[in-house]
């Protein structure tokens, strides 16, 4: 990858380049053939090997990031029922959001398998941070609908009653340091670095 | 405003229709729908009149009350506006639902009779800085089918002409309290000249032509409206763009034109249709509400 | 703003002394600038820490300051696919000459004016779901409030990080009496005097998202007057350019060039 220096400043409406010579990226919109800029921020040209480089305008913080479907996303139990549950979306990938969004994760959601004898109680808790994915932006009555019906996707963080932060044992437990106590969650699969194996 | 919600496919077939200057109902880009105009139709007020254009259906009432003039305007009487959408044109007016539009329109009205030539507020004086007739024009909406300003204001203008003020002279008596006096003929009354009065033409913008009259369906279609305000001399009196889209400027500069042109046949129309309804006095066949 | 409940209005046969003085003989021509030259202008955008965006304009001696907060949730209205964008545009209680007045009516309507000149600038596609708020002030109006406030808050949405096709900015004109001359960016007394008109422009693509005039128009007065607005926004594109490129210098640092 090859960055154009020094990079310039552009704002809203200024004309880039041809079409011809760049292929519109992020920040950017296409008029009468003419890349044109839609943020006020760099130009930056990235070319890789033998493709057309591709224009685009970048500002660093990416706030303005909205959860798409397909996006993963880290969120925080609200409330549960036995039909739902009720999340605030906190982090869309690794970008933080300045405003948090509402989202459901309904029952069927929770699990890949055997979905009609799940629980909502015995998968989440009010409190636990869960990882999940979006599936759809919802309509006028319904939040974003959100899904954890992966191996990845889950809870990450929870707290026992005692109050002390959970450490999974399995896809369906998690267990107290404290007290011992399992309690039951939709756990999510833990990444291979922080598994600490002892022989 | 009612809105319908239109398919990509229908939207695409009024877009190429009017390019061709051929809309949905056979209509020019420049032509209206039939206009029937009725004055007189409600008893107790001062001056009504109806207005129905396709399938929109416009009642105004004008209501004549002494008043004390405005400080800045001793001299002057004034008008004041209501605009109420009832829930009967759309069950989205229900409530407070269509308060923003009623506000709006009311505001257009205010503007557009803002200016000195468009009615003679010194006609309406008693006795300055004391008395003055006070005219307050409600405007009822019945049925919304598209072009709701241009309706209205036919309507005012009708209203208006239709108004008949009764005649009072304020008397003073020796110790210099006043009388007001009514003159005793209930036919004796003074009229409005309504012949500088405004209309508003509405000029929607659908794909890269404009249109004049637009229906619901076309509304749903336009990005951007111009609203001009023409007497019938002519004269601009008020312009104003709504809407999500923008304009072009030679686009901007056409329209006004086609305004100027329509505007000029529709005063012209209007004051014959309004003289002839008035020539035939007690004789004439009320139509009302019932068709 | 909410009403002062506890302001004394005096009692109600109270009349302003201003409406019986003696009106002063305004010079016919106006003094110090051409017909069609705009007052000073100072810009600054990004001033504001908690917003997203911010602006502050200062023309003559109108300021107006925008603050843009956003894009946040809202449950749109039976699957929306573009966002929504809400103005609001207020007037200080003491920024109007004469007595206090807090008109909510109109301030109302110049929100939706507002939002209609600001509409056709922004890529709302780009923000499903979402709603951007603009609440603009006006701290003290000396003539021609509202185009500076569409061009101080199409400054504050670029300056967010909003996506949108052009900058939008405003220019106002009035004329006195029939036959005068056509006056660009006119103060207090010369907007009062007669005709007004108020126009935006999105300069880089030649087009007009918001256009209000009134008063009477002979002839092709109204066209001559839309086009001497016209230029009025080119020659005022410029400035908004320059601050808009120094506030971004400033609020985000350069990407280093990478190599790989």
């Amino acid at each position: 990858m090859v960055l154009m220096a020094p990079a310039r400043c552009c704002v809203p409406g200024e004309r880039l380049c041809s079409l011809e010579d760049c292929a519109p990226g992020y920040g950017t919109y296409c008029k009468h053939g003419y890349v044109f800029s839609s943020l006020s921020g760099y130009v930056v040209k990235r070319s890789d090997n033998g493709m057309m480089p591709v224009i685009s305008v970048v500002r660093d913080t990416d706030s303005h990031l909205l959860p798409d479907v397909g996006a993963t996303v880290t969120c925080k139990v609200m409330s549960i029922n036995p039909r739902f549950a009720k999340v605030q979306i906190m982090y869309v990938g690794a970008t933080v959001l300045k405003n948090t969004f509402r989202g459901t994760i309904r029952k069927e959601d929770i699990r890949a398998t055997e979905k009609d004898k799940v629980e909502v109680y015995k998968s989440f808790r009010p409190g636990d941070v869960v990882v999940a994915k979006v599936i759809s932006l919802g309509d006028a009555q319904s939040n974003y609908l959100l899904t954890t019906a992966e191996n990845e996707l889950g809870v990450v963080v929870a707290h026992s009653e005692a109050g002390a932060t959970m450490v999974p044992i399995s896809w369906c437990e998690m267990q107290c340091p404290k007290t011992h106590i399992k309690e039951p969650r939709k756990v999510a699969r833990v990444q291979p670095e922080f598994l600490n194996v002892t022989t | 405003m009612a809105s319908v919600v239109l398919s990509e496919a229908e939207k695409v077939y009024i877009l190429h229709g009017v390019q061709d200057d051929l809309r949905t109902d056979g209509r020019g880009c420049e032509d209206y729908r039939g206009i029937e105009v009725e004055t007189d139709v409600v008893s107790n007020t001062t001056g009504s009149a109806r207005v129905k254009i396709g399938h929109t259906d416009v009642l105004v009432g004008v209501k004549a009350e002494m008043g004390t003039p405005k400080l800045e305007h001793p001299k002057e009487g004034y008008l004041e506006f209501f605009v109420d959408c009832s829930a009967n044109a759309t069950p989205e007016f229900e409530g407070r639902g269509g308060e923003e539009l009623g506000t709006e329109i009311a505001n257009m009205l205010y503007k557009i009779f803002d200016n000195k030539s468009s009615m003679d507020r010194e006609s309406l004086c008693i006795l300055p800085g004391e008395h003055c007739w006070v005219l307050y024009v409600d405007v009822l909406l019945l049925e919304c089918g598209g072009n709701l300003f241009d309706t209205i204001s036919i309507a005012v203008k009708s209203a208006l002409f239709n108004t008949r003020i009764p005649k009072v002279r304020v008397l003073e008596d020796d110790e210099g309290s006043k009388e007001i006096e009514l003159s005793d003929d209930p036919y004796d009354c003074m009229r409005l000249n309504v012949e500088h009065v405004p209309c508003i033409v509405t000029l929607s913008r659908i794909g890269h032509r404009h249109v004049v009259d637009a229906t619901l369906q076309e509304e749903a279609c336009s990005l951007a409206s111009l609203l001009i305000s023409v007497t019938s001399k002519g004269t601009l009196t008020c312009m104003r763009k709504i809407g999500k889209g923008s304009l072009d400027p030679e686009s901007i500069f056409e329209m006004i034109e086609t305004g100027k042109r329509v505007a000029k046949f529709l005063h012209l129309s209007l004051q014959n249709v309004l003289s002839q309804e008035e020539s035939l006095g007690k004789k004439r066949h009320k139509i009302g509400f019932l068709r | 703003m909410p009403g002062d409940s506890r302001r004394v209005r005096g009692p109600e046969e109270s009349q302003s002394p201003l409406l019986y003085a003696v009106p002063a003989q305004l010079p016919v021509g106006r003094t110090g600038r051409g017909a069609g030259e705009p007052r000073a202008v100072f810009v600054r955008a990004g001033l504001l820490s908690h917003a997203a965006g911010s602006a502050y304009i200062e023309a003559g001696g109108t300021k107006v300051l925008c603050a843009v907060s956003g894009p946040r949730e809202w449950g749109g209205a039976g699957g929306e696919r573009r966002g929504r964008l809400l103005c609001d545009l207020r007037w200080a209680p003491f920024s109007r000459a004469g007595a206090w007045s807090s008109s909510a009516a109109s301030s109302r309507q110049a929100g939706l004016l507002l939002q209609e000149s600001l509409e056709a600038s922004l890529r709302l596609e780009r923000y499903p779901r979402a709603e951007l708020a603009v609440w603009a002030l006006v701290l003290e109006d000396r003539g021609s409030a509202l185009p500076a406030a569409v061009s101080c808050a199409s400054l504050a949405l670029a300056d967010a990080g909003v996506e949108m096709y052009d900058l939008v900015v405003g220019a106002g004109l009035s004329r006195g009496a029939e036959g005068e001359e056509l006056r660009l960016d006119p103060d207090d007394s010369e907007e009062e005097a007669g005709a007004t008109m108020y126009l935006s422009l999105l300069p880089a693509l030649n087009q007009v998202s918001g256009l209000l005039c009134s008063g009477e128009w002979e002839g092709d007065t109204s066209v001559a007057a839309v086009r001497m607005c016209m230029e009025g926004c080119q020659r005022l594109y410029p400035v908004l350019q320059q601050s808009l490129v120094k506030a971004t210098k400033r609020k985000i640092p350069a990407p280093q060039p990478q190599s790989g």
